[in-house]
């Protein structure tokens, strides 16, 4: 297949299942389709199925059934295929303890095929954008688990494949870098490769990836773009209290559709009809001094996600770290 | 399994997306080496303990299998010493390849390497060469320490 067919291919995933000895079904009928130059993100709690599913596309697991393809490439059954199309990064740090951050990144660069000049001058420009040039001679055993992620980060977008898979790339990622990472990504994806995002942050993935999937036990509960997604709670607001330190927490009146309680945040969504009552209730609990103030706005993604996975998930997420994307 | 045929390149600019061809020889060597130094890298953090153990495995075992005598005639102490040497190169490959490798494993480096554009038997030759090559001051001073014994 010529390298012009590939680049415009969309990743298809077709009704992968991937059943475990024992009768564990990790992933069960799981469609979807990532177009070049998009990024796509993956949602969905701990054991949800998404890091199967990733070791699929690059090509360490078979599927039990189903394909995935990119073009006429069926890279399900073909893992040297998979294996020079994906550049990945996995949840656990990569193996960097006795390299240094420049050699890491070119060295990964080289394998995958780049010359050595390219290689390193493509280190360079990673080590800037990331701003990693204080840590480009340390070895990795020296480098804080922050930063560790980012090298792990930069070895995948060396020189990215056609598909970049990224496992969780923000964990430890202090917020400012987070920026640089998120823009990294995005260049990734201009650039024209399919990027694949696992990602726990919700608040994050709605307004970094252009399509998303909700993913629990080993299914698709949902997918598209983060406002289709969005839509059945269109007419839906949140209204978030700040809890004093001491109090316990007040019970919701009827019209809280959906409760969480994160540390001393009580979130409660509710219809927009509603809006009117629920700041009259929560005026009230100030007064009372059981809360210190309170704050009405639009329904996001993370309300939407605990809607289809549920209150275990939601508390899970609440607590996101909510950090502004460049 | 054999990979599919794809005409791909890696020339593509700094930010567009690369692909290795993955076939012929050029790139088999050449993952060799990339991997190759890869190992020699990591082997900076084991290599004192590993030198250290190996030496006193194998001039023990050369040693050690003289106390079994009480006169050694030469023909079986060249026996000895060679053999000595060989009991020791097994003992090493059998218990630190292992535990490193089962090390890696865990710490899911091993599924890292795995998933890179490299055929997998040149990922194990180089791991292979590494602890070869690290076993030569071992086996050296082993012959050594024979020959002064």
């Amino acid at each position: 297949m010529s390298r012009t067919a590939i680049a415009t291919a969309p990743l298809s995933i077709e009704a992968v299942t991937k059943v475990y000895p024992g009768d564990v079904r990790a992933n069960d009928e799981v469609s979807l389709e990532i177009g070049a130059g998009r990024v796509f993100g993956l949602l969905g709690p701990n054991g949800a199925g998404k890091t199967t599913l990733v070791n699929q596309v690059i090509g360490q697991l078979r599927p039990t059934s189903g394909s995935i393809r990119l073009g006429d490439v069926e890279l399900s059954a073909d893992a040297g295929a998979a294996r020079a199309l994906c550049s990945y990064l996995p949840q656990q740090s990569p193996p960097i303890q006795s390299l240094r951050t420049r050699f890491a990144i070119e060295l990964v660069a080289r394998i995958r095929g780049v010359d050595r000049e390219r290689a390193r001058a493509r280190a360079e420009e990673l080590l800037a954008t990331l701003e990693l040039e204080p840590w480009a001679d340390q070895l990795g055993s020296a480098l804080s688990g922050g930063v560790q992620r980012l090298v792990g980060f930069a070895m995948a977008a060396a020189a990215p494949g056609r598909i970049v898979v990224l496992d969780e790339p923000t964990n430890d990622v202090d917020p400012l870098r987070r920026r640089l990472l998120w823009r990294e990504i995005r260049r990734l994806a201009d650039g024209g490769s399919s990027v694949l995002l696992v990602t726990h942050n919700v608040l994050e993935a709605e307004r970094a990836v252009d399509e998303l999937a909700v993913i629990d036990g080993g299914r698709v509960l949902a997918s598209g773009t983060p406002s289709a997604l969005k839509r059945d709670a269109r007419d839906s607001v949140r209204l978030v209290v700040s809890l004093e330190p001491e109090a316990g927490v007040p019970s919701v009146p009827a019209f809280g559709d959906q409760q969480s309680v994160t540390g001393r945040r009580l979130t409660v969504v509710l219809r927009e009809a509603d809006a009117v009552h629920a700041l009259h209730w929560a005026r009230a609990l100030v007064e009372d001094g059981v809360a210190e103030e309170y704050e009405l706005g639009a329904t996001t993604l993370e309300d939407s996600y605990a809607r289809l996975v549920g209150p275990a998930a939601d508390a899970d997420h609440a607590s996101a770290e909510e950090v502004p994307v460049a | 399994m054999t990979t599919q045929h794809i005409d791909l390149d890696a020339s593509s600019t700094n930010r567009g997306w690369t692909a290795p061809r993955v076939d012929g020889v050029g790139w088999w060597l050449r993952s060799y080496l990339l991997m190759l130094r890869w190992e020699l890298a990591n082997l900076r953090l084991v290599l004192p303990v590993l030198l250290i153990v190996q030496i006193a495995l194998y001039g023990g075992s050369v040693i050690g299998l003289g106390f079994f005598y009480d006169v050694v005639p030469s023909e079986q102490a060249l026996y000895f010493a060679t053999g000595g040497t060989l009991l020791a190169l097994i003992t090493v490959g059998l218990t630190f390849v292992p535990s490193i490798i089962a090390q890696r494993r865990a710490e899911g480096s091993h599924d890292y390497q795995w998933a890179l554009p490299v055929p997998r038997v040149a990922m194990l030759l180089a791991t292979l060469t590494i602890f070869v090559a690290v076993s030569a001051p071992g086996a050296t001073v082993a012959l050594v320490l024979a020959e002064l014994r």
